[in-house]
């Protein structure tokens, strides 16, 4: 069964969209990601980009390398995509262009950059020719698309919001985040969770309601639930955990993967440093955690600010965040995937260099006391407004000190309510609840999220119940 | 009033049953005109002062003089293909008959009159509402049908069409066992691992429902298709008539009306039996002896005789059993009750053997008949919100694919996914300029076409010419809670949505439903 499988990505936000295609993907068109089932070399994965208009972008690939991640858990992949064409890329650009409201394309496929197509012939498009008339009747398959909250009578608003905000949730979360376990739980965890789930979310715990929308909806809602379970059932399977009280299992094609399974380059450096720096907070399972609990954010890691570099802080000798990306990832394969000698050599030397860069680099006396104080001023920046400001001192102060995470939380809040500022509301709750998790003290982000409870009525979402956890 | 009223109908093959949930919380099986609680699925289109045909009891009281005219287990046919090998099977010992429809579908002929399966049922379908409507005094129009747990898409949707046609708007299809559970209470108890086991009249079914926290799942089904009450009431037959033959030397199959009065006979037997350890048959003037005197048939039957007679039926009972329970990777101690539905397992032999491969004794019902029916009518109260926290889940019977080409097929919703559930497939032009693109549905696992079941052709049109492969269509699969299919196609890329059509391949259109609801109203 393990001959092709269904990748499926899930992009949030546009951002990450952008990300994906201009972070995550390496100039040779491959990408490197941590999978839940031990795929082999020359296995075809085919990745679905679930962009956040509900488009599906499938770009073909093959397994290049494999490997355990370094958690020893999953598996490490090194994806060749060759369906990531050009034309692919060209189409995602314009996507993003055309959601940040820049020069609106009103068909990606036409993008004047794509100019490729040939002529059609004529002939071909003339309509087919006239069905006989005792030709049996087609029948039309109407195609609803989702319910809006007008199409709900006002007594069931409530209850179609909050069910339409857990659909939102769920879309971005990887599939045990949407049970709410981790993903290497076990099978009475899982059945667990998803009966909590099921309870909460059933199409039949709706049917008192008595409307067509709120029905149709929750089985969106529980048709993402339904498919979580299927898949950490086969990846239960997989590890040899069979659900014997569940029906038999077969292999389900697909995967649903969290945006943040994807590697990219700032998430790798954080590791690598991680391994050589021995911590309690970022090593071992709290590190898997934290990553997992962050669905949908990596888009806005502070670290990536700093490849794009509008932040003015002073880089060490060697420390060029491209050169590095490059070393590191083909170190990361070079035992299955060897580079030429020359090539080879130079990846020694310079890897070398950075992980004594890397072991080097603790958070000195001075630096802290610079860190502390650019705190102080991005919360002054917070407090008048000037969020935009604040995320990029913070982006600074986190280049020097990573892993702080009171300093992440208040970065996290500034970029909620930039967020805010944008219209972006659903975002920005996100950008609140993942301060919280940082820094479960933090008071910026209790603030922001009571002010914005206050102005609606309060709602039991996915992410309040994983929250109580 | 001015809640909606919600009924429970177990559609059954032989006898339909319909139940509802009192005010206080309580089942209630309404009774027919007759006084029984359960009505026979049959329809006599005899000549009658109304010109109606004649539904129920009536129904069934015609088939002695005319087999041809009233049509009986409509469930059997009901969303099946004429081809099909078990409608060949069955259409050879149906007394009416089975004919093909324009579509291919397995109809049935009365009169010269062709009619679908779904139009039977919808007809009993009414019959139990009009029950219904005089119980409560008002209207009903919406109902919880019961289907066994193996029914495909086309049989769910025939079931579905069959309740429209009737006036129903069905809020749930239920699956058999699952409300044969909920029937039983296992919502109350404790978390239990069931064997529902359902001899009916034409099929027996074994599935294990798994009760955990008020969920209920069907982890595993099995049955056999050609096992039920029928054959026990055939086995008393051939052996009296085997009997006549040897003592009084005349051959009773050819004379038609004395197999019939035997088979009503053997019926009676057969229930007098499972309280009673003896009974006489009695059948004055049964047939011409060669001397020309008539026969008057008496003769007693002990249980042990019958039970003797149907011992090769009750081995039968086995093999579904075993394979059910390891189909779902458990042994048949694992099993912690077994709840016996369907009218056949009053009878003790039944019950003794179904012990025996259990190894528990079966838990008492007090009629196995109505179970079925007041789990779907317990349905009504958990979808009402009267009774919280339980929720039934369901998996899909079969696995759903499409035709990729070159006669191989691929699997796009696996067997046993939790439904509702979606899955999607990305399907290309193949053309320069191509306008359409057209998908079959197949229902199998086998790798090859032709193994596989075809269940309908959607043509996507309306797509803007362009050179081959340049257009995608993300096709998407939707499972719903009923089990009922449902396609979507988007272009990938754009927020277009292409033309969906569906060829008239299987079933009834909607046009079809809404013609057949407007004759049956009037």
């Amino acid at each position: 069964m393990s001959a092709s499988r269904t990748l499926k990505i899930r992009c949030a936000t546009w951002d990450q969209v952008e990300g994906f295609y201009s972070n995550k993907i390496k100039p040779d068109r491959t990408l490197v990601i941590r999978v839940p089932f031990n795929p082999k070399r020359g296995d075809g994965i085919t990745l679905a980009l679930a962009l956040p208009n509900e488009l599906v972008m499938a770009i073909d690939g093959t397994v290049e390398a494999a490997k355990p991640a370094p958690d020893n858990k999953r598996a490490q992949v090194k994806l060749k995509l060759h369906g990531l064409t050009d034309d692919v890329i060209g189409r995602l650009e314009a996507l993003v262009a055309d959601s940040r409201g820049g020069q609106a394309i009103a068909d990606p496929f036409d993008v004047p950059t794509l100019g490729t197509r040939p002529p059609l012939e004529r002939h071909n498009t003339e309509p087919p020719p006239a069905e006989p008339m005792d030709a049996p009747v087609d029948e039309v398959v109407e195609q609803p698309g989702l319910p809006t909250v007008s199409d709900v009578a006002s007594e069931q608003r409530d209850v179609f919001l909050a069910l339409e905000e857990t659909h939102r949730t769920l879309r971005e979360a990887a599939a045990h985040d949407v049970l709410g376990v981790s993903w290497d739980a076990s099978v009475d965890d899982i059945r667990r969770g998803y009966f909590e789930l099921t309870k909460q979310y059933h199409p039949d715990t709706f049917a008192k309601y008595r409307s067509e929308a709120v029905l149709h909806l929750a089985e969106e809602v529980f048709i993402h639930v339904n498919k979580a379970y299927d898949r950490m059932r086969d990846a239960a399977a997989e590890r040899g955990q069979a659900i014997i009280a569940g029906p038999a299992l077969l292999a389900h094609n697909g995967w649903v993967a969290g945006f943040e399974d994807v590697e990219d380059t700032s998430a790798r450096r954080a590791r690598a440093r991680d391994t050589l720096e021995p911590d309690p907070l970022a090593a071992g399972t709290e590190r898997a955690s934290q990553d997992f609990f962050d669905p949908g954010l990596q888009g806005l890691e502070p670290l990536e600010v700093t490849d794009s570099g509008p932040v003015t802080v002073s880089f060490g000798p060697g420390e060029e965040p491209r050169a590095k990306r490059n070393t590191l990832s083909d170190d990361l394969f070079s035992d299955i995937d060897p580079p030429s000698d020359r090539m080879e050599a130079s990846a020694v030397t310079e890897s070398s260099q950075a992980s004594s860069l890397f072991a080097t680099r603790t958070v000195d006396k001075s630096e802290r006391e610079m860190v502390r104080q650019m705190e102080a001023e991005s919360r002054e920046l917070i407090k008048e407004g000037a969020f935009e400001q604040a995320i990029e001192r913070l982006a600074a102060a986190l280049h020097i000190d990573a892993r702080n995470r009171p300093l992440r939380a208040l970065y996290h809040v500034a970029n909620g309510h930039s967020l805010e500022d944008k219209g972006r509301e659903v975002d920005a709750m996100t950008q609140y609840e993942t301060a919280l998790r940082h820094d479960p003290d933090c008071q910026e982000a209790r603030a922001a999220l009571e002010a914005r409870d206050k102005g609606r009525k309060k709602k039991g979402g996915l992410f309040k119940r994983l929250f109580k956890e | 009033m001015t809640a909606k009223r919600t009924i429970g109908i177990d559609l059954g093959t032989t006898n339909s049953c319909v139940a509802t949930i009192d005010e206080d919380g309580r089942p209630r099986i309404l009774t027919n005109r007759q006084g029984d609680t359960t009505t026979p699925s049959m329809c006599a289109f005899v000549d009658t002062a109304n010109g109606h045909p004649l539904v129920g009891a009536p129904a069934k009281r015609q088939a002695v003089t005319s087999p041809k005219e009233v049509v009986f287990a409509a469930k059997r046919l009901i969303g099946k293909r004429y081809d099909d090998h078990e409608v060949q099977e069955l259409a050879a010992s149906l007394p009416y008959d089975v004919v093909s429809a324009a579509n291919g579908d397995a109809w049935v002929r009365v009169h010269g009159m062709q009619l679908s399966p779904q139009e039977i049922s919808a007809l009993v379908l009414s019959e139990v509402r009009a029950l219904a409507e005089q119980h409560f005094g008002g209207e009903v129009d919406e109902a919880i049908i019961t289907v066994p747990a193996y029914f495909d898409n086309q049989q769910r949707q025939a079931t579905k069409d069959a309740a429209e046609i009737a006036g129903l708007k069905v809020r749930r299809l239920l699956n058999e066992p699952t409300a044969a559970a909920l029937g039983y209470g296992a919502h109350r108890g404790a978390n239990r691992r069931f064997a529902v086991c359902d001899l009916g009249g034409g099929t027996f079914d074994v599935s294990i429902v798994n009760v955990e926290d008020g969920v209920f799942e069907v982890i595993s089904t099995h049955g056999d298709a050609f096992l039920g009450g029928d054959d026990f009431d055939r086995a008393i037959i051939e052996n009296l008539a085997h009997e006549i033959h040897r003592e009084h030397g005349i051959e009773l199959a050819v004379d038609a009306q004395a197999l019939q009065r035997l088979r009503e006979a053997a019926e009676q037997v057969k229930h007098a039996l499972s309280s009673a350890s003896e009974t006489e048959i009695a059948l004055p003037f049964l047939a011409k002896l060669p001397s020309g005197a008539s026969l008057d048939y008496k003769r007693r039957i002990e249980r042990a005789e019958l039970e003797f007679w149907t011992e090769p039926i009750l081995q039968r009972l086995e093999p579904p059993c075993y394979e059910c329970v390891a189909r779902c990777g458990l042994a048949a101690r694992d099993i912690d009750a077994v709840i016996l539905v369907g009218g056949m397992t009053r009878m003790p032999a039944v019950q003794r053997r179904i012990e025996g491969i259990f190894g528990k004794p079966p838990l008492k019902v007090v009629n196995p008949d109505e179970i079925v029916s007041v789990g779907a009518a317990t349905q009504c109260a958990i979808l009402d919100g009267t009774i919280d926290d339980v929720v039934l889940l369901d998996v899909t019977s079969r696995a759903l694919g499409i035709d990729v080409g070159g006669g191989k097929y691929q699997v796009v919703i696996p067997r046993n996914a939790t439904i509702p559930t979606r899955e999607h497939k990305i399907v290309a032009t193949t053309e320069n300029g191509q306008r359409e693109i057209t998908v079959d549905v197949y229902e199998g696992e086998s790798g090859h076409i032709r193994d596989n079941r075809h269940l309908g052709r959607f043509v996507i049109a309306g797509l803007d010419p362009a050179p081959a492969g340049d257009v995608l269509v993300v096709v998407d699969f939707t499972v719903n809670v009923d089990g009922l299919l449902r396609v979507n196609a988007s272009e990938l890329g754009t927020d277009k949505k292409p033309e969906l059509r569906m060829t008239a391949t299987a079933g009834l259109t909607r046009h079809d439903v809404r013609r057949l609801a407007e004759g049956l109203r009037s």
